[in-house]
């Protein structure tokens, strides 16, 4: 029997407890084909069979006894001690709790554990709490000790959520991981398997790499409509009836060897951007039928897509100026964020018939300085006045900020504000007001006022309200009290995203995040470098 | 603090703002312009505020149909129109924003009129009195947050999230050759105005000439070493010797 190696690439799979013992391969074998062999010298060795006593149910029964809870409480997880903040108590429900789960629904239970309390301003990303909600932030290993698992369980499914991995692989991780052999014989390269992979293929190729990531997406589709092209498209080709795989087969070749190909969630990422939206209208196989064509399409795609670009460079080019010489420029952003987020109260999972009070965001981050949050009230309405009150606002608290460390209060020669494109912010009174504060010197003695391209504006302020968003997800904000604490929940760990000085750096610099709330201004955090 | 009032920016400007002011804007069929720079050495034009329509000065757009391109560059309408890379060179424009200066503060932007505190307060007491009993004492946060916010203009005139007015930092007059200079046009600004000047002394010994100069100059160039040998001087200097000397 062929069994293949586990492949280095692959992270290793945690130990589950339901699964039988791994018998190793045996490298002397006679039926194993030598290839197979070489493949294991060569890669990574075969884990090692370990014979766990007792059977599955006994185990766990084990770990929900209280001498063991006290047994593993004793001995601790981390030098910070967070296993000391559980009690016995704590530790046995949960554990009770786990205890009810197969290995197949323990994995998909803390995956969606996982995915629900991601805390991205965490250094560990999650935030690993009990079910009771009292004892929170606890580490990988304090978290294994509190649900039963094995060492290093937790952590592996983390590293996992963090690579993309969402689920078992089907086609290979779980039946290699319950000792059955896996086909991977040339005889699997059917026509039909083959059929598709070429498919998959040169759909991939017309597929874009999103930023930062390995995924490659495609617009929004229906997966049966996806498939229903993949047919036409192999029968166009000549290709005979019975060689065009069944949808569980084309998924399978799919998610098993074109795993990066995502379709896009949304309907729609932007309609703003009308010659971008008619281009991926144009580049549909739908639409475009010839493949010439749409590889015309996408070359344009690519010209555009690289000067829209180089366009939005200039500020990302310009916001890190302020750290490097802060007595010549200073540069800030504007943006508010969704509003449809600030409405209070808000109960998770909880529609409410009313839309009680309605809120606004606005942050301006002043890059080397300081993030300055307003939270307006609903009966302010959301025009010019209030684009350059916060522009105003933000200047005074910067100018405390730079005099704190001892920078001059006024404005430095080089002043950048880049706003969004709506007229309430790119507008005439904006630059009325900007130009007579130009004219005050109160500004640089070159002053910009810049707008993204429409469809373009989304910057790494945005980013911080997605940070913030994420942390209100699963939290019931009644007041605005508990507004204002998840705000400073949000940032109280957030290292500014702006670029750090040189070493010879003269000047005493201090990120600082100030929220212009309640009675004063309170300084959510300050790092100095 | 919460923003519960703002100045009335919209006013005060209104009468100052050039009247012909206009065409920056984005629109169905225009992009609209992109950058707006006030600029004191007036570089980019004399009014010292300019326009530009992309940040590039070279744009980069694509015409997918007919009506992207210019009319005189449009192909006929009997013809196919084929997709094409658009080059859009861009300059500054200049513009007038102000007319005149404006002088005094602006008033408090006025309440609007048609949001009602009192019906907000009965919505969030139905929304509460609806989810349960546990979310009853919440109200009373409710009410007291409520109470603070102003209700009238005279309210809004005396609330301290405004900004201050007039007394802002002002930043110092700088010389011409500062005026928007970059970080290494001040570098070099910087370690030229520190140059000094001198003459070569002149050292050629001939028929016609003897080169007491440059002699005198060695003499008093060792002179001046000799007087800083002591230990305190050479800890001050990072004195070079004499054969460093070229």
């Amino acid at each position: 029997m062929a069994v293949r190696a586990l492949s280095p690439q692959r992270p290793a799979r945690p130990a589950a407890d339901s699964a039988p013992a791994l018998v190793p391969p045996d490298l002397g074998e006679p039926e194993a084909p030598e290839a197979v062999v070489m493949e294991r010298v060569a890669g990574a060795p075969p884990p090692k069979k370990v014979q766990r006593p007792g059977t599955f149910g006994e185990r766990w029964r084990d770990r929900t006894s209280r001498s063991a809870v006290a047994d593993d409480l004793a001995a601790g997880c981390c030098p910070r001690k967070c296993s000391d903040r559980l009690t016995v108590d704590q530790v046995l429900s949960e554990r009770e709790e786990q205890k009810k789960h197969g290995s197949e629904s323990r994995r998909l239970t803390l995956r969606t554990y996982l995915e629900d309390n991601k805390l991205p301003s965490s250094r560990l990303g999650y935030n690993l709490h009990s079910a009771d909600g009292h004892v929170d932030e606890l580490c990988p290993a304090a978290f294994d000790l509190l649900r039963g698992y094995g060492k290093g369980y937790t952590y592996a499914y983390i590293r996992g959520g963090k690579d993309g991995v969402g689920q078992d692989d089907k086609s290979l991780g779980g039946q290699r991981f319950r000792g059955v052999s896996v086909e991977d014989s040339f005889d699997l390269d059917s026509n039909m398997s083959m059929g598709l992979r070429g498919w998959w293929s040169d759909l991939r190729t017309d597929t874009e790499i999103m930023p930062n990531t390995s995924v490659r997406e495609l617009d929004y589709i229906e997966e049966s409509d996806l498939y229903k092209e993949y047919r036409a498209d192999m029968r166009e080709s000549g290709c005979a009836p019975e060689l065009i795989g069944s949808m569980t087969y084309w998924r399978t070749i799919w998610h098993g060897e074109f795993g990066d190909v995502k379709i896009r969630k949304h309907k729609r990422v932007s309609g703003k951007d009308r010659k971008r939206a008619f281009l991926r209208y144009l580049l549909r196989r739908k639409v475009t039928r010839n493949k010439s064509d749409r590889d015309l399409y996408k070359t344009l795609r690519g010209i555009y897509r690289d000067s829209c670009r180089r366009e939005r460079t200039f500020y990302w080019v310009a916001r890190l100026k302020p750290a490097q010489y802060p007595n010549l420029y200073m540069t800030q952003i504007s943006d508010g964020a969704t509003q449809a987020d600030y409405v209070l109260p808000r109960i998770i999972s909880t529609e409410l018939k009313r839309q009680c009070v309605k809120f606004k965001l606005v942050g301006n981050l002043v890059h080397g300085h300081a993030i300055i949050f307003h939270l307006v009230c609903p009966h302010i309405s959301d025009n010019s006045n209030l684009v350059n009150h916060c522009s105003d606002t933000t200047r005074e608290e910067t100018a405390k900020v730079r005099t704190g460390k001892g920078q001059a209060a006024h404005c430095p020669p080089n002043w950048r504000l880049q706003v969004d494109g709506v007229n309430t912010q790119w507008g005439s009174t904006t630059f009325a007001h900007h130009s007579h504060l130009h004219e005050q010197r109160a500004l640089g003695a070159t002053t910009d006022i810049i707008r993204n391209k429409v469809g373009d504006t989304h910057e790494d302020v945005d980013g911080l309200f997605g940070m913030l968003k994420v942390n209100m997800k699963n939290k019931d904000i009644i007041t605005p009290s508990d507004l204002e604490a998840a705000i400073r929940d949000t940032f109280k760990n957030h290292p500014l995203p702006v670029g750090r000085p040189p070493p010879h750096f003269p000047f005493s610099c201090a990120l600082l995040i100030v929220c212009r709330l309640g009675t004063g201004d309170h300084i959510v955090r300050r790092c100095d470098f | 603090m919460y923003v519960d009032a703002t100045f009335d920016y919209k006013s005060y400007y209104a009468p100052h703002i050039d009247k012909k002011l206009g065409g920056y804007g984005y629109s169905s069929e225009e992009v609209g312009y992109h950058w707006l720079r006030h600029d004191e050495s007036r570089q980019h034009s004399d009014t010292g505020i300019a326009f530009k329509k992309y940040q590039s000065d070279t744009f980069v757009d694509l015409a997918l149909q007919r009506k992207d391109v210019p009319a005189e560059q449009r192909p006929p309408p009997t013809t196919a129109f084929v997709p094409h890379p658009l080059f859009i060179e861009n300059g500054w424009e200049k513009v007038t924003i102000l007319t005149s200066t404006p002088t005094g503060r602006p008033d408090v932007a006025p309440l609007d009129e048609e949001f009602d505190y009192g019906k907000l307060t009965n919505d969030i007491e139905e929304t509460l009195s609806e989810l349960g009993q546990e979310y009853a004492p919440r109200m009373a946060e409710w009410r007291e947050w409520i109470d603070a916010r102003p209700k009238t203009q005279a309210d809004l005139a005396s609330h301290s999230s405004l900004p201050s007015w007039g007394d802002w930092p002002r930043r110092p007059v700088e010389g011409a050759s500062t005026v928007g200079a970059g970080p290494a046009e001040i570098a070099r600004s910087i370690v030229l105005a520190s140059s000094v000047t001198m003459r070569a002394p002149r050292r050629i010994t001939s028929s016609v000439g003897d080169g007491s100069e440059g002699a005198a100059a060695s003499k008093a160039n060792k002179a001046d070493d000799e007087s800083c040998r002591g230990p305190e001087v050479r800890q001050r200097t990072n004195r070079v010797t004499t054969s460093d000397r070229v």
